[in-house]
């Protein structure tokens, strides 16, 4: 049998001031899908994801991606795995091209293939022109780009993205869901996070909802949002729906406190 | 399969780590080398004339072995020290933090990168001070050892400093107001032999005293406290710091939540 690409048990995680980011989340992505990550602000998808990738110090629960637990064998875990962070988090005094290299060898890719890797996947998404440069001239969008990018320099098997499409333009936005679309398409597994809820339903296969660091769903988007979700109909429908669902959670749980 | 990755890892973080303080040698390699200078000029030339000689030998050769270290040390200590902090104040910490990098790789790519700048910059001392000098090298084997070892226990030193930094503040204090004062303090300008008590006594619990004196023993085979003590006691000192800044970077404090 196919390990899932992730497999998370019983995640726990309280911040400093007794703030609970998430309380028991169990999640599996198979390999190959697009899978959704929708919630709130403040509902814990960063965090969730912070804990994939090792940014985050687990407490309690499992990480374990391609079969590989994180904890126990964190080299095997992280090597297929491609994080597009929420933040900005580039050096901006060292040129573009020196940082998709180190990144690329951070992995484990020889010198020389690093630098190969690191021109192509500028050159998919249109940075190319600008390797020598730093990234402090560029727009916001070229930002979210060039992370892209950084991401996939090494070819990774899984991708996960926080909020890859914040800020960007419409075209931009498009550019990102055909790349998307395409890496999906060759095989790599997706898991991504947003706020806008027609990605999640033009894009993913299956979409799981936080709310108040709780899994409250996890479906196909026609289950969650309705079958006049379909694309193509208007973004009002599919934020009531969205609203309804988070605040019944909401008072549910208030009531059951 | 692991080996590979770690040293492809590791060439990464040091290539862009020694890149890092080659893109501005003008503020990282050069001060320390004017300040060597105007230290041989005024105390070895202006004023040593009237000083006479010290332990045997000119004023001029007594405190050039002090100022190599100096620079040494000062560079490792500082190197660290702001390549960890800036690195933690962009985020870009983050790309080791999610690659298949453990933490003893990442304080081995930081602590070569803080020795390689540590040792160009005494190298550059050194070469600049002997045309002015008479010295003669009685123990090279045992110089660059103790010129290695200071480095590198300075660079575990300055990753550890840049660990707890909050601000920018924050990575100069221990480097003006303890480092240095402690190097001054430690032998460089004179052998605490000659200070009257009680500060002889005081002058062997500063930890710089065994390491200017155990290069000055290697360089000119002659020291106050004798070359075999540095040798001793170095080695275990720098393992000690090395494992706590480890220890550090593996609990991710002060870098991952």
């Amino acid at each position: 049998m196919t390990a899932a690409a992730i497999r998370l048990s019983g995640l726990h995680k309280t911040y400093k001031g007794n703030q609970t980011a998430l309380a028991g989340v169990d999640l599996e992505v198979p390999q190959g899908a697009f899978h959704g990550l929708l919630g709130p602000n403040g509902a814990g998808k960063s965090t969730l994801i912070g804990l994939m990738t090792g940014l985050v110090r687990i407490e309690t629960g499992s990480v374990a991606l391609f079969g590989h637990d994180l904890a126990r064998d964190p080299v095997a875990a992280k090597r297929h795995v491609g994080l597009v962070p929420q933040e900005v988090n580039f050096n901006s005094f060292e040129p573009i091209i020196e940082t998709m290299v180190g990144q690329a060898m951070y992995y484990g890719v020889p010198r020389k293939r690093a630098g190969e890797r690191a021109h192509q996947a500028l050159a998919r998404v249109g940075l190319e022109e600008r390797a020598k440069r730093k990234p402090w001239g560029l727009s916001g969008g070229m930002k979210r780009r060039l992370m892209l990018a950084r991401a996939l320099v090494h070819e990774p098997r899984l991708l996960i993205l926080d909020e890859p499409t914040a800020g960007l333009d419409v075209a931009a936005r498009r550019d990102t869901w055909e790349l998307l679309q395409e890496l999906n398409a060759n095989g790599t597994t997706i898991l991504m996070s947003s706020h806008y809820l027609e990605e999640m339903r033009d894009l993913c296969e299956t979409v799981a909802v936080l709310n108040e660091g709780r899994l409250i769903a996890n479906d196909t988007p026609s289950e969650l949002f309705g079958d006049d979700s379909a694309s193509g109909t208007g973004s009002k429908s599919l934020e009531s729906r969205f609203l309804a669902m988070v605040s019944k959670d909401s008072e549910a749980k208030e009531v059951s406190e | 399969m692991n080996a590979e990755i770690y040293w492809n890892a590791y060439q990464g973080l040091v290539i862009r780590q020694v890149r890092r303080f080659m893109r501005s040698w003008v503020q990282s390699l050069l001060p320390s080398v004017v300040t060597a200078s105007l230290f041989m000029l005024i105390f070895g030339h202006f004023v040593g004339r009237d000083i006479g000689r010290v332990e045997g030998t000119n004023y001029a050769d007594f405190i050039m072995p002090g100022l190599v270290l100096f620079a040494v040390v000062t560079n490792a200590y500082n190197n660290t020290t702001l390549a960890f902090y800036g690195a933690r104040l962009q985020l870009h910490i983050e790309e080791m933090l999610v690659a298949p990098m453990p933490a003893w790789l990442i304080v081995a790519g930081f602590a070569t990168a803080g020795v390689l700048r540590g040792l160009m910059a005494g190298a550059l001392v050194m070469a600049l001070a002997l045309p002015l000098t008479s010295l003669e090298i009685h123990h090279l084997g045992s110089g660059l050892v103790v010129a290695f070892l200071s480095a590198l226990l300075f660079s575990f030193a300055g990753l550890i400093n840049g660990v707890f930094a909050r601000s920018f503040d924050d990575t100069s204090i221990i480097a003006t107001f303890l480092l240095t004062p402690l190097i001054y303090l430690g032998g460089v300008f004179y052998p605490i032999d000659r200070l009257p008590a009680p500060w002889d006594t005081l002058s062997l619990g500063n930890p710089m005293v065994y390491i200017v004196d155990g290069f000055r023993y290697s360089l000119m085979d002659a020291g106050s406290v004798g070359g075999g003590w540095t040798l001793l006691v170095l080695p275990v000192v720098t393992v000690v710091v090395g494992v706590f800044a480890w220890w550090l970077i593996a609990r991710g404090v002060r870098i991952k939540p």
